[in-house]
């Protein structure tokens, strides 16, 4: 595979954190990912695997003690508009309405004129079907609206990467479902950002449900245990035979 | 000279150590039991709410008559701990209760479940989780110890003055004598006293206390904890995976404590009910006969405070009272724009936070009252100097509450926030205007509410201050110098009156002013569950 075709890559990315001893904990060891361009990622692990270290060591937001993390072809030295995180709590500020919630996310942008960050940020509530709410404050939602708003503010910055930390795990079933399907949508919509997704889970289902390809984590410090390429067409039934099998695949090598 | 200093360094921090730990025990019983009791909470609260408001001196009635003249020989030095009590004990009252209350219902509910013994609530969930509030609030007590130490050594009223043996005392009599040498001896001795208790007592507490804090986001250091610490971390990261811990907890207890037959809820709250009963019992049968035997001498004396208020003039005391609440508010507005730059540097940068904390805890615990007198001369350049010097020096007294308010506050924005302010890149200002400092106001306004009864309390040392015909005091009047003068006159009704006038003046002010701030704080940042 040629390098351009690469969005994002960790290069032998080791990291823990240091106890009291002295010595270091280490959650990730010599770990390699790639990131292809147009490709939905999913990471699987058990809890605790280290998934959410690696996904902030893909935002910038962590230094890895050893390693480097490979972005559009130069070193990622800290984080970068290009790449957005979503949280797996809506993380909102309480005393920002949902409108100026988004807009925290462009404040700082000095490349954008103030109308532009306007604009941006309407086009992206209606994205997230929020229109009507820009004045609401977060605790007048629900919480698939509020989710909603963190993806809104996820991507009013035109990221090339958008990085999910297990974005539907605080919310009942029937919720995070219509949120996949709507996050589905929009990765159908080519002419929105972003080019990659990254989503890590507990939940394989959900995974299945949307990546190309899956890795599957496990052992202390985590290593890739497997890469699962989901081939099935989309949109994708939760009932098939295929899908269940994937699933169950999946869970085996976790288990 | 220097035998004699270490002897009375010794002496003071024997009373201030064993009014620390009687304020510890206290606070740990009344903090949990108000904090998990819907009824003791409504009666107790409120009383440590006016208690916490009177001055120092105001206890002086007390420590005389009750203690020190009920006990022979002890008498004057149980006065003298008693007194330093009243400096240490609310503001750890408070943070147990407030710790206590921040349990989740849903720990307590399995406490029951389990049908853990009252001991074992205590011993591994309720003393667990308090555990870092008090090692937090400890420098706030030991500074505020050290502050009216001088005070708290010196019992007098009336004629009657008892000087025990210990630094403050020491000091004030250096500064009668001019002996400038003993009074900079005393104070190094005392400082370094101060640093080899947090060296060796409190640095290893907190140290030991971070096990029980840790944030999910930001996880400092995967540990080996004990049980009980172990217990606690699970109490603080119980929302999500609550069941799982449901059954794990269960299972622990009942392996350690067998099912007990009896269901220890209704025991337990119905001797509650009857320790209640027998403790109001009791207080009518005592104390009822002796009031109502000696009813005239009690008329006396409420009619002497009301004369003195009548002889001191009402107007005149209102007019010391609006200088000294002037005062206050410049010295919180002072207090504040000091604590918001530094406590923001430390909760942003770790390394800062380790060094620069310990030394500013220990410049904390400094008794300043008694630097004072040898900085004075700077000061007594004429009235706006002698304010600047008192609004100062009631600073020193107090500023370390809203510090450590406005840092707790700071350490409250959660890492995924943090992470926020980072992925967007977000300026310094506009970091602290929309995520820092909303996220710490109600923080800060507890801080400013704590700060404001502290800055009461200072402004009686700090509006006059003097020994031995050296005297320093603001020219314009004070509720304060007004209160020590009248304690200097054994004018025991008059200083009563005023000493009731600012209690009440602070409940007032708490009530009518800092609660609705609060009130108001919390509503306009729409601050609901999801913090």
């Amino acid at each position: 595979m040629s390098n351009s075709e690469i969005l994002l890559e960790l290069r032998n990315v080791t990291h823990g954190y240091s106890l009291r001893a002295g010595s270091t904990l280490k959650v990730i060891e010599n770990l390699n990912i790639q990131v292809r361009y147009g490709e939905f990622l999913g990471i699987v692990g058990p809890s605790g695997c280290g998934k959410s270290t690696i996904l902030r060591i893909m935002a910038g937001l962590i230094k890895p003690l050893s390693g480097t993390v490979i972005f559009r072809g130069e070193v990622l030295n800290g984080t970068t508009p290009r790449i957005s995180l979503m949280h797996q709590t809506p993380t909102l500020l309480p005393w920002l309405t949902v409108k100026e919630n988004i807009y925290l996310a462009l404040m700082a942008r000095k490349d954008l004129t103030e109308r532009e960050k306007q604009l941006k940020v309407s086009e992206l509530l209606e994205l997230v079907e929020l229109s009507g709410y820009e004045s609401a404050y977060p605790y007048e939602l629900s919480g698939g609206m509020r989710q909603r708003v963190a993806l809104a503010r996820a991507l009013v910055t035109d990221p090339d990467l958008l990085l999910l930390d297990e974005p539907f795990s605080n919310l009942d079933p029937l919720t995070s479902l219509s949120l996949i399907r709507e996050l589905e949508g929009m990765w159908f919509d080519t002419t929105l950002p972003p080019i990659s997704v990254v989503m890590v889970s507990h939940n394989i289902e959900e995974v299945v449900m949307l990546a190309d390809r899956v890795i599957v984590l496990g052992g202390r410090p985590a290593r890739i245990l497997a890469e699962v390429p989901i081939e099935l067409s989309r949109p994708r039934n939760k009932k098939s035979e295929e899908f269940y099998r994937l699933v169950d695949e999946i869970f085996s090598l976790i288990s | 000279m220097l035998w004699e200093v270490l002897v009375a360094v010794a002496l003071s921090w024997a009373r201030i150590a064993a009014a620390l730990a009687i304020s510890v025990f206290a606070a740990v019983i009344v903090g949990i039991y108000s904090g998990i009791s819907r009824r003791v909470d409504r009666i107790v609260i409120p009383i440590l709410d006016v208690l916490q408001s009177v001055p120092i001196l105001g206890f002086f009635p007390l420590a005389v008559f009750v203690l020190a003249s009920a006990v022979p020989v002890l008498g004057y030095e149980i006065a003298s701990i008693f007194l330093i009590f009243t400096c240490t004990f609310w503001n750890l009252a408070f943070a147990v209760y407030e710790g206590a209350r921040s349990i989740p219902q849903s720990m307590i509910e399995v406490a029951e479940l389990s049908k853990l013994s009252l001991k074992d609530r205590f011993g591994k969930i309720y003393v667990p989780a308090v555990f870092p509030k008090i090692v937090d609030q400890l420098p706030a007590s030991l500074s505020n110890a050290f502050y009216f130490l001088a005070a708290s050594e010196v019992i007098a009223l009336g004629e009657a003055e008892v000087r025990v043996a210990g630094i403050g005392t020491l000091i004030l009599r250096y500064l009668g004598m001019g002996n400038y040498t003993g009074i900079a001896i005393g104070l190094v001795a005392t400082a370094l006293s101060i640093i080899a208790a947090y060296l060796l007592v409190l640095m290893p507490l907190i140290s030991y206390s971070d096990r029980y804090r840790f944030d999910i986001a930001q996880p400092p250091a995967v540990q080996r904890t004990p049980m009980i610490m172990g217990l606690y971390t699970r109490i603080k990261s119980i929302q999500s995976p609550l069941r799982m811990e449901q059954r794990r907890i269960a299972g622990l207890t009942h392996r350690v404590f067998p099912i007990q037959l009896v269901n220890i809820k209704y025991v337990g709250s119905d001797v509650k009910r009857l320790i209640f009963i027998v403790f109001i019992v009791v207080l009518l049968v005592f104390a009822g006969p002796r009031i109502y035997a000696n009813i005239d001498d009690v008329w006396a004396a409420v009619a002497s405070v009301a004369a003195a208020g009548v002889r001191l003039g009402i107007l005149s005391i209102g007019e010391a009272l609006a200088y000294s609440f002037s005062r206050v508010l410049i010295c919180l507005a002072l207090m504040l724009s000091i604590s918001l730059p530094i406590a923001y540097i430390i909760s942003e940068k770790p390394d800062v936070r380790n060094t620069l904390l310990p030394i500013l805890q220990i410049i904390a615990s400094l008794p300043s009252p008694l630097i004072f007198p040898i900085i004075s001369g700077f000061f007594e350049g004429g009235i706006y100097s002698r304010e600047l010097g008192a609004i100062l020096l009631m600073s020193l007294g107090s500023v370390w509450y809203v510090f450590y308010s406005t840092l707790s506050g700071f350490n409250k924005v959660h890492g995924e926030y943090r992470e926020l302010a980072r992925l967007y890149r977000l300026s310094g200002f506009s970091k602290f205007r929309y995520i820092y400092l909303p996220f710490a106001t109600p923080s800060i306004v507890t801080g400013l509410i704590t700060a404001t009864g502290g800055a009461w309390n200072t402004v009686i040392v700090a509006e006059r201050l003097g020994e031995g015909g050296r005297i320093f005091e603001v020219q314009t009047p004070g509720l304060g110098k007004l209160m020590s003068v009248l304690a200097e006159m054994a004018d025991t009704p008059g200083l009563v009156f005023t000493v009731i006038v600012m209690t009440v003046f602070v409940i007032l002010v708490n009530r009518l002013l800092w609660r609705k701030l609060y009130d108001y704080s919390i509503r306009a940042l729409r601050i609901h569950e999801q913090l």
